[in-house]
C-alpha cells in the first residue's frame, strides 16, 4: 500500500482531490479489461491465419495468374514500346487481388469454424477423460441443495450441470462448458468437504458460480478453441507446403510462430489468473468472503518449479491480500499493456495488409484501425479509469502514463515485427536499417504516451465527474470513445506517416522534403475523420469538466457504484481542475489546426502535379502526370504510377553488383515510402541487370501524391550493395 | 458365485465400509463403484490435475477411502470363493444382501438359491435369521487373515488401510 498524501482542503476547508476515504472500492465498480485481451489475442491469432493463408494461395494459385496477367500486359498498347511499357494493367490484374482476399479471409473463416466445433467438443473431451458423471439426487441431496442455493443468488440465466469426478481425492472445483451449456466439476474430495465443512464448501462453490457469472468460461476455452484450430487448419499445411520451396520463409515463420504462442500463452495465463481474482470478489460479495479467505489459508504453498507466469492461478496469499483489500485491483499493470500493444501491433499490420488487397488503401487501412483499436482502447481506457478512481479516493497518485505508455508503446512498436507479414518482409523493412527502425519505434512511442497521456488526464477528470453521478457511464463512455479514436488516427495514418520519417538512411533527407507535399493524400480522405476525432477529445473532458461546474463540484450526494459495501462515504468538495483541461484544450488545438492545415493542403489541388513535361506516346487510360529529371513518371485511372528508371540509373557497376536504391531505400521497397500506394511489380526489362521500371498502385486519392512523393526519390538512384 | 452377484455383495460390503471408515464419502459411492467396475486400476490411480484453467483448490487432497475399500472388498470376496468355494461365498453374499437390501432382484435370488442349500437355517427373528448360518469360527479368522493381507497391499497409509480390514470383517461377521 502506498502511504497517503496529505489531505487538501479548499478555502471552506472542505477536502479537495486528496480525498480519502477507509471504504473499499467495489472491483466491480468499472469495467475490467480481461475479455478484451481475450479479443486482441484472437484477433492476433486472426490475423496470422489471414497472412497464412494469403501465402498459401500463392503457391496454389499464384502461377496459374502470372501468364494470364502477363499476356495481358505484354498484349497492352505500349507493350511493344521498349522505353514505357504501358497499358491497362490494373486491369489485368483486377482479378487476382480480390481472389487472394477471398481466398484469406475465406481460411480464416474456415479456422473460426472449426475454433467454435473445438469449443463445442472440448467440455465433452474433458468429462469423457476426467469420467465425470452427474451425482445421484437422492445420494447427495444437501449438495445440490447448495448448487441450486448458489445459482439462484447469483442469477444464472442458465442452470450448470453439476458433474463429479468421484475418485478424485483432490479437494477441487472447475468451471467449464459452453456459454449455453455451463458445467461445474467437483472432485470427490470437494464432496467430501461438503459434509464435513459446509461453509468451505459453499465457498468453494461461489467461486466457481462467479466463473460462470462472469463469463470466463466462453472467453476461455474458445481463446484456447481457436489457437488450436489455427495450428491445425493454417499454421501445418501452410508450414508444410514452404518447408518443401522455401525452408528460410519457414524459418521466419517459425520463430514469429513461437513467440505468438509464448504470447498467446503468457497472456492466457495472465487473464486467468486475474479472472480468479474476479472470481474471488464476486464470490465474496454473495457473502462467501470469510469462508473464502480460511479456505485459501489453507492452500499449501504451490508445488514445483513452475514459474508464476505460467501458472493459471495467483498465490493463496494474494488472493487473500486483495479478498480483503480490492485496492491492488484498480491500476494500471505494465506486462498488460504490453501485451495489449504487442497483440494490436501484430494484428493491424496483417489485417492492413490483407485488407489492401481487395480494398482502397485509405478504406483498408482505416477499416483495420476499426477493427483493432477500440480493443486497445479499451484495455488503455479501463487501466486508466480503475488507476484513477483509486487515486482520486485515495488521494494518492497511482502510476498510469508510465505503465500505459512503455507498455503500449514498445508492444506497438514491436508488433508489426512480429507479425506474420514481416515474415516475407513487409511493413517496417522498408525502414532503413536498425537506425531508422529505432526513430520509427521512439516515434511510436512518443505518440502512444500521447493518447496515454490524454487517456490518463482526461479519464481522471470523467472519473472525478462521475462521482458525483449515479452512473459513470455518460461521461466514461464519450471519454472511452475518444481514447479509441485517438488510436484509430494513431494506427490508421501514425504507422504509415512515422515509418515515412523514421527512414533515417541516405534517402531521409529526400523522404523529409517530400512529407510536406504528401501530406495532404495522406490525410485528405481522412480530414473529417480527423476533425471528428478532434471533435470528441475536446468534447469528452469538456463534458466532464462541465459536470463539475457550481455546486455539483461541491459535497452532494454520495455515489453507490464506486463501493462494495452501503452506505458510501460522503463527497467531498471538489476544484475544477483547470491546468489540466488547459492542457487537453492545447492538445484539442494543436490537432485541430494540424487538421486543417492539412485540408488546406489538400485543396492546393491539380497544380502540384505540373511540371515540364515528358512526352510519351500514352495509351488511353494514362496521363503523364509529373516529370522530373528527364524521368516518366505516368498515372493511371485505376489508380497505378508507373516509372521507367533508366533515365536516372546509372551504370551497373560490374565488379560490386549491389541493389538498385531509389531514394535510399532499396527498389523493391519503393512503394512502402509513398503513403497509401505499394510496389505492384518491377520490371527487369534488360534482365539480369536489375530492376528498371517499378509499377506502383494506390487509392486514387492518393495517386497525385504517390507519383510527386515518387518524383522526390527518384532524385536519387544508385547501386549500393 | 455369479459376476453380477459378486458385484453385488463386493458393492454392499465396500458401502458398509466406508460407511464406518469414511461415512462422509456415503454420497460419492455409487459413482465410485460404477467407475471401479469399469476400470479398477484407473480409479486407484486417479490423482488432481494442478492448476486446472478457471478451477479452485487444486494442491489440497483428501485421502479418499472408496475406491480402496471397493478394491480390498473385491479381492477378500475373490480369495474366500478360493478358500472356502462358492458355496459359503453364496452364503455369505446372501446375508450381506439380505442385510443391506440390495439383493431385492435377480442378485439376491442367485444368493437366496445357492444360500438355501448351503450350511443351514438360522435361528431368531429377523430377516437373516432364516437365511444361510453365519461364518463359523475357523471362517471367520479365515476372513480376518485374509482381509489383513490385502489390506497390506492397498496404497494407503497402514493405519487407514487396517481400518478398512477391521470394517471389513466387522461387516462380514455381523449376523444381520
Amino acid at each position: 500500500m502506498s502511504t497517503p498524501a496529505p489531505v487538501q482542503r479548499d478555502a471552506d476547508g472542505r477536502p479537495v482531490a486528496g480525498w480519502r476515504t477507509s471504504a473499499a472500492l467495489s472491483p466491480r465498480a468499472l469495467p475490467t479489461d480481461t475479455s478484451v485481451r481475450f479479443l486482441l489475442l484472437l484477433a492476433a491469432v486472426v490475423a496470422a491465419s489471414l497472412y497464412l493463408y494469403e501465402a498459401l494461395w500463392v503457391v496454389l494459385r499464384g502461377e496459374s495468374f502470372l501468364d494470364p496477367v502477363r499476356d495481358c500486359e505484354m498484349g497492352s498498347p505500349g507493350a511493344a514500346d521498349s522505353t514505357v511499357l504501358l497499358g491497362p494493367q490494373g486491369e489485368c490484374r483486377a482479378g487476382t487481388d480480390p481472389e487472394q482476399a477471398a481466398f484469406a479471409v475465406t481460411g480464416t473463416v474456415v479456422v473460426l469454424l472449426a475454433a467454435y466445433g473445438v469449443y463445442r467438443l472440448l467440455p465433452l473431451l474433458r468429462t469423457r477423460r476426467s469420467r465425470l458423471v452427474r451425482l445421484d439426487q437422492d445420494d447427495a441431496a444437501a449438495l445440490h441443495e447448495d448448487v441450486r442455493q448458489a445459482v439462484a443468488d447469483a442469477g444464472l440465466e442458465r442452470d450448470p450441470e453439476v458433474l463429479v469426478d468421484a475418485a478424485n481425492p483432490a479437494v477441487q472445483a472447475f468451471a467449464y462448458g459452453t456459454a449455453r451449456h455451463p458445467r461445474l466439476g467437483l472432485t470427490g474430495g470437494l464432496v467430501v468437504l461438503q459434509v464435513v465443512d459446509p461453509p468451505a464448501f459453499r465457498a468453494v462453490l461461489r467461486h466457481e458460480i462467479a466463473h460462470l457469472a462472469n463469463r470466463d468460461v466462453p472467453w476461455t476455452y474458445y481463446t484456447v478453441a481457436t489457437w488450436w484450430s489455427f495450428v491445425a487448419l493454417a499454421l501445418v499445411p501452410v508450414v508444410a507446403v514452404f518447408v518443401v520451396s522455401d525452408i528460410r520463409y519457414v524459418l521466419r515463420l517459425g520463430w514469429r510462430t513461437l513467440l505468438l504462442a509464448v504470447l498467446v500463452l503468457l497472456v492466457r495465463n495472465a487473464v486467468l489468473r486475474a479472472r480468479e481474482i474476479y472470481a474471488d470478489a464476486r464470490a465474496a460479495e454473495w457473502g462467501a468472503g470469510p469462508d473464502l479467505d480460511r479456505v485459501l489459508r489453507m492452500q499449501p504453498a504451490p508445488r514445483g518449479r513452475r514459474h508464476p507466469l505460467l501458472r493459471l492461478h495467483p498465490p493463496a496469499d494474494a488472493r487473500r491480500r486483495l479478498l480483503a483489500d480490492p485496492d491492488g485491483l484498480f491500476g494500471v499493470d505494465g506486462p498488460t499493456a504490453l501485451a495489449a500493444g504487442l497483440a494490436a501491433g501484430t494484428a493491424y499490420a496483417t489485417i492492413r495488409a490483407v485488407a489492401d488487397l481487395a480494398l482502397p488503401s485509405a478504406v483498408a487501412s482505416v477499416g483495420a484501425a476499426l477493427l483493432v483499436a477500440p480493443l486497445l482502447a479499451t484495455v488503455v481506457a479501463a487501466g486508466a479509469w480503475r488507476a484513477e478512481l483509486r487515486s482520486v479516493v485515495r488521494g494518492v497518485p497511482v502510476p498510469v502514463n508510465g505503465p500505459l505508455t512503455l507498455g503500449t508503446g514498445i508492444g506497438l512498436a514491436a508488433g508489426p515485427l512480429l507479425s506474420f507479414q514481416a515474415a516475407a518482409g513487409g511493413l517496417v523493412v522498408g525502414v532503413d536499417g536498425a537506425g531508422g527502425y529505432a526513430v520509427w519505434a521512439a516515434v511510436t512511442l512518443l505518440s502512444t504516451g500521447l493518447v496515454a497521456w490524454y487517456a490518463a488526464a482526461a479519464g481522471r477528470l470523467a472519473v472525478e465527474a462521475g462521482l458525483r453521478r449515479s452512473s459513470p457511464w455518460p461521461l466514461l463512455a464519450p471519454h472511452g470513445v475518444a481514447v479509441a479514436a485517438a488510436f484509430v488516427v494513431l494506427l490508421a495514418y501514425g504507422y504509415a506517416a512515422l515509418l515515412y520519417v523514421g527512414g533515417a538512411g541516405p534517402g531521409a533527407a529526400l523522404r523529409a522534403r517530400s512529407l510536406w507535399g504528401s501530406l495532404p493524400s495522406w490525410f485528405g480522405d481522412g480530414g473529417l475523420l480527423l476533425l471528428g476525432v478532434a471533435g470528441l477529445l475536446v468534447a469528452a473532458p469538456l463534458a466532464a469538466s462541465w459536470s463539475l461546474r457550481g455546486e455539483a463540484a461541491q459535497a452532494g450526494p454520495p455515489a453507490a457504484w464506486p463501493w462494495r459495501e452501503l452506505p458510501p462515504p460522503d463527497l467531498p468538495g471538489v476544484r475544477r481542475p483547470t491546468g489540466r483541461l488547459l492542457l487537453l484544450g492545447c492538445l484539442a488545438v494543436v490537432v485541430m489546426a494540424g487538421t486543417a492545415v492539412v485540408g488546406l493542403s489538400a485543396t492546393r489541388g491539380p497544380e502540384r502535379v505540373e511540371g515540364p513535361g515528358y512526352t510519351v506516346p500514352l495509351p488511353a487510360g494514362w496521363t503523364a502526370a509529373r516529370a522530373a529529371d528527364d524521368v516518366p513518371v505516368l498515372t493511371s485511372a485505376d489508380g497505378s504510377v508507373q516509372v521507367d528508371l533508366r533515365p536516372v540509373t546509372p551504370a551497373r557497376p560490374a565488379t560490386a553488383p549491389g541493389v538498385l536504391h531509389v531514394g535510399g531505400v532499396p527498389a523493391w521497397s519503393v512503394g512502402l515510402q509513398l503513403q497509401g500506394a505499394r510496389l505492384l511489380r518491377l520490371y527487369d526489362l534488360d534482365a539480369p541487370s536489375g530492376p528498371y521500371r517499378l509499377r506502383i498502385r494506390g487509392s486514387p486519392g492518393a495517386l497525385e501524391s504517390a507519383s510527386d512523393a515518387l518524383a522526390e526519390l527518384l532524385m536519387e538512384v544508385r547501386w549500393s550493395g | 458365485m455369479t459376476a453380477e452377484s459378486e458385484r453385488a455383495t463386493v458393492e454392499a460390503l465396500a458401502r458398509q465400509v466406508v460407511a464406518e471408515v469414511s461415512p462422509a464419502e456415503l454420497p460419492l459411492f455409487r459413482a465410485t463403484a460404477d467407475r471401479y467396475f469399469a476400470d479398477p486400476d484407473g480409479t486407484l490411480a486417479v490423482r488432481g490435475r494442478p492448476d486446472e484453467p478457471l478451477g479452485f483448490g487444486a494442491e489440497t487432497v483428501v485421502a479418499l477411502v472408496g475406491p480402496f475399500a471397493l478394491d480390498l472388498v473385491r479381492r477378500v470376496v475373490g480369495r474366500l470363493v478360493e478358500r472356502l468355494g462358492d458355496a459359503v461365498a453364496d452364503a455369505v453374499a446372501e446375508r450381506v444382501l439380505r442385510r443391506t437390501g440390495a439383493g431385492s432382484g435377480g442378485v439376491a435370488s442367485a444368493g437366496s438359491a445357492s444360500g438355501s442349500s448351503g450350511t443351514g437355517a438360522g435361528g431368531g427373528d429377523s430377516p437373516a435369521a432364516s437365511g444361510p448360518d453365519p461364518l463359523d469360527p475357523a471362517q471367520l479368522a479365515l476372513v480376518r487373515q485374509v482381509a489383513d493381507e490385502e489390506a497390506r497391499r492397498l496404497q494407503l497409509p497402514p493405519d487407514r488401510a487396517q481400518q478398512l480390514a477391521d470394517a471389513l470383517v466387522a461387516s462380514i461377521a455381523t449376523r444381520g
